[in-house]
């Protein structure tokens, strides 16, 4: 009582602030039971979640035998479309796990069942779901599967406010293959920013043929980063004589990224001549561009490039001379400028050259 | 009297107001944080994992290492783990005095290199370079003594790929830490210079093979209150101001940044003993003028596990180095303070961090002084002086709970054990972890103010890395919390 008392004398004595501090000290309480009892409660909700979850792995296991052997049960589809906001994302984890390892005439028979059964039209309604993770999830169901009627409502995703869902997308429509896709994903490449330059490079790389004149046209973007992603696409997916022509002009753009990069996809299209103007590219002033071509004169049977790897074994860059060591040695190894190539390493005495004797004992270069 | 007395009062209400605005920004930017974690969950769900991106950079990883014998091997083994390709790691031994390099040979067979010259970055020599026989991704070099900074210049030197990240040879990456990096750099190429990661005590912790298992929250007091203290540094803050672009740190333990970028601007200073807070505040001074949209990130699921050190004395040493080196760089770089060109970094996390990096753990000391003084004459107002406490201390345990939740929304690392341990500590600090922490901050500045540096100093590790694992690991005895 006497506690009470006092407490009641205290308030009185400054009715404004006690009070204030009383809110104060009440909302702060409130507010840290709230947090500690919102993650308990978060994680006896996983709990539940998770013995549901294992219970449903085990049945959807079986249900996804009988969906690949090619011949499930007719109530398959039913069941599938009763599947709730925790089951489908299993399913379609589970789903795609099982189809990277799957053959093509398994996939092509999970297609078809899931076609038979009603699923893929769950799965095309799911690509409108509210939360982004089961947009891009169903996405990448639907890309594994190769549903090709998907491919509108993909080609709609890649408008998505998320760029998980934009990515999925465009890796879907990478997997299924489709033509319609191409005007779609080469203007996601020329115009850069909405998904990851390399994800659609690769989509585009996968539509085959279809997809080479969005890798030339890149290489006259005003974009830079465009112009770099395309001398790769160029070197990966052109022949490699047309390749080398176009790649040969880039080494003569403005920007030092580009050069580099064209010198570096020119080594991945090499044959017996090194081109000129990559021999000249060792002299550039931009050091990544003499680091790339260096690297790439060494995979041209082209004995022609030994005064130019000798040469930047000298490089004021450290990482050149290098690569420059690295080079001369996987000259060495090819048949028309080997023979060179060799009798120059054996009379230089330069530590990039020692440096890349030593990683290729062990396999490194 | 009348003077002390109203010397007093000004003092008090400093304090007071001090608290006001510290409660209010911290809170805040807690929120803040905790909004931006939710909205990355619902984006990316539960079973999120990197892709693999195609054309993606290479990493070089610089771990610099001084008498790291014990934990060395275990560290490089979990670096060469990390799921992340290209991927090449160059330890930089800074003329250690133990068994360091031997260490190194012996697990990976060495090999020696010639050691060349051109080095972009001057630097103490270079001893020897060596590259392992076992895996070729990885390259040793030894060199004479020169700091932390000076090591991590070296490596830098050395790395070959685009993007270099430093790691402390005392730490444990995730597996797909780097992938997560990557993630963050390939959101916005153009832009992002360097993206740190999130550091968390390993301490107490399963370790297998160079990959931390099992998290823990270790029973002892001050590796306890270590994991509360990161997870609000990093969960709580560090998410609201890398949205703002405001971040002014990517911890030393784990970071990546772009290499042109890190040589162009000089590399690491040898002069601070926060070198790596100095280094991300001279990338904001000196690109945000010339490249406005430059952007250093926080990628909090990327995750780094590093030894606490485990008693007061190692903890004061590291605490009064970390505050030292905070003083050097906002005198190297005042110049950014309340100016718009620097953005959020000049307009608010400078001013923040003047405000309670600075001059909060003054008026912290002060606060106890005077109501030790007081109690001492009992001349006391308890019933103020409960009131003012019971606030401050329900304002510090919503910020370790909102940390706490953040982390269950975001990652779920821990036990529901660990969590109410992680609150324990969280509450508990109030009482001596803050005052301490505080006091030694005090010291610093008071060091710095008259020109007194303080060293490096000694922190035992291994204890906690250099384990082998538990035979019955949910059963087993924390290592640290022996």
């Amino acid at each position: 009582m006497e506690s009470v008392a006092l407490l009641a004398s205290i308030f009185a004595s400054k009715p404004w602030f006690w009070g204030a501090t009383t809110v104060i000290v009440a909302v702060l309480f409130l507010a840290n039971v709230a947090l500690f009892l919102f993650v308990y409660a978060r994680r006896l909700r996983e709990l539940t979640r998770a013995r549901r979850a294992a219970r449903f792995e085990r049945e959807w296991a079986l249900m996804l035998d009988e969906l690949i052997s090619g011949s499930p049960d007719p109530e398959l589809g039913a069941r599938i479309s009763r599947f709730n906001e925790l089951e489908r994302p299993i399913a379609a984890t589970m789903l795609l796990e099982r189809l990277g390892s799957a053959s093509e005439a398994e996939r092509a028979a999970v297609l078809q069942a899931m076609r038979e059964t009603g699923a893929t039209d769950v799965l095309l309604r799911s690509l409108r779901r509210r939360e982004p993770w089961r947009r891009a999830l169903t996405a990448r169901t639907l890309g594994h599967l190769g549903v090709t009627d998907a491919v509108p409502a993909l080609i709609e995703r890649l408008d998505d406010g998320s760029r998980y869902v934009r990515e999925a997308a465009v890796r879907a429509l990478g997997r299924i293959g489709d033509e319609r896709a191409i005007p779609p994903l080469a203007d996601l490449f020329l115009n850069p920013g909405r998904a990851g330059a390399g994800i659609v490079y690769e989509a585009l790389l996968a539509l085959g043929d279809a997809g080479n004149p969005t890798f030339r046209e890149g290489l006259w973007s005003p974009t830079e980063s465009v112009r770099v992603t395309s001398c790769f696409g160029v070197a990966a997916a052109l022949e490699p004589e047309e390749a080398r022509r176009e790649l040969e002009r880039m080494l003569a753009d403005t920007a030092g990224e580009v050069r580099a990069a064209a010198c570096e996809t020119l080594g991945r299209v090499s044959d017996t001549t090194a081109p000129d103007a990559l021999a000249q590219a060792t002299r550039d002033p931009v050091p990544s561009v003499r680091r790339a071509a260096v690297l790439a004169l060494g995979s041209y049977d082209d004995p022609r490039s030994l005064p130019f790897l000798l040469a930047a074994l000298d490089d004021p860059e450290r990482d050149v001379a290098l690569r420059a060591g690295e080079a001369l040695v996987q000259l060495g190894r090819l048949p028309a400028a080997g023979g060179r190539a060799r009798a120059a390493i054996d009379e230089t005495e330069a530590w990039p050259l020692e440096t890349a004797l030593v990683l290729d004992s062990l396999g490194a270069v | 009297m009348s003077a002390v007395i109203a010397i007093l009062i000004v003092i008090s209400v400093a304090i007071f107001a001090f608290f006001v605005i510290y409660s209010v920004t911290t809170l805040a930017l807690t929120a803040f944080s905790l909004f931006e974690e939710v909205q990355q969950k619902i984006e990316r769900g539960d079973r999120f994992r990197p892709v693999r991106r195609p054309l993606r950079s290479g990493i070089s990883l610089v771990v610099p290492a001084y008498n790291e014998e014990l934990v060395i091997v275990p560290a490089v083994r979990s670096l060469l783990r990390v799921d992340y390709e290209p991927l090449e790691v160059f330890v930089v031994d800074d003329g250690s005095k133990d068994r360091t390099l031997t260490a190194l040979s012996e697990a990976f067979d060495l090999r020696e290199l010639p050691l060349g010259d051109r080095f972009g970055l001057e630097t103490e020599p270079l001893e020897a370079l060596y590259v392992s026989a076992a895996d070729p991704r990885l390259h040793v070099a030894r060199k004479r003594n020169g700091g932390r900074s000076d090591a991590i210049n070296a490596g830098i030197n050395l790395a070959r790929h685009e993007l270099v990240g430093v790691v402390d040879a005392d730490s444990l990456l995730d597996r797909d830490a780097l992938a997560r990096i990557i993630e963050v750099f390939s959101a916005d190429p153009d832009r992002v210079v360097a993206v740190g990661g999130t550091v968390r005590i390993a301490n107490g912790g399963v370790i297998e093979n160079g990959v931390m298992t099992q998290p823990r929250v270790p029973v002892h007091g001050i590796a306890g209150s270590q994991v509360a203290e990161y997870l609000r540094s990093f969960l709580s803050t560090r998410v609201a101001w890398s949205a703002m672009n405001g971040l002014l740190i990517i911890s030393g333990a784990f970071g990546v940044f772009r290499r042109d970028l890190f040589r162009a601007v000089g590399g690491l200073s040898r002069d601070t003993l926060g070198e790596d807070m100095e280094l991300v505040m001279r990338l904001h001074e000196q690109l945000r003028p010339v490249r406005p949209g430059v952007r250093i990130e926080f990628a909090a699921d990327a995750t780094c596990w590093t030894e606490a050190p485990p008693g007061l004395r190692p903890l004061r040493v590291q605490r009064v180095r970390w505050h030292t080196g905070l003083l050097d760089n906002l005198r190297l770089h005042r110049r950014m303070i309340g100016r718009r060109r620097y953005g959020a970094v000049g307009l608010l996390s400078l001013p923040y961090t003047i405000l309670v990096e600075v001059f909060g753990p003054i008026l912290q000391v002060t606060g106890y002084a005077i109501v030790i003084v007081l109690a001492v004459f009992d001349e006391i107002a308890w019933e103020y002086a409960i009131a003012l406490l019971l606030i401050v201390l329900l304002v510090a345990q919503l910020q370790t709970a909102a940390a706490i939740l953040t982390e269950e929304i975001g990652f779920g690392r821990y036990r529901r054990r660990d969590l109410l341990l992680i609150g324990g500590w969280g509450l508990l600090e109030m009482f001596w972890y803050q005052p301490l922490s505080a006091l030694w901050r005090m010291w610093a500045t008071f060091l710095w103010l008259i020109g007194r540096r303080p060293g490096w100093g000694t922190i035992p590790r291994g204890a906690a890395l250099a384990q082998p694992p538990p035979v019955e690991p949910e059963l087993a005895p924390a290592p640290l919390s022996r």
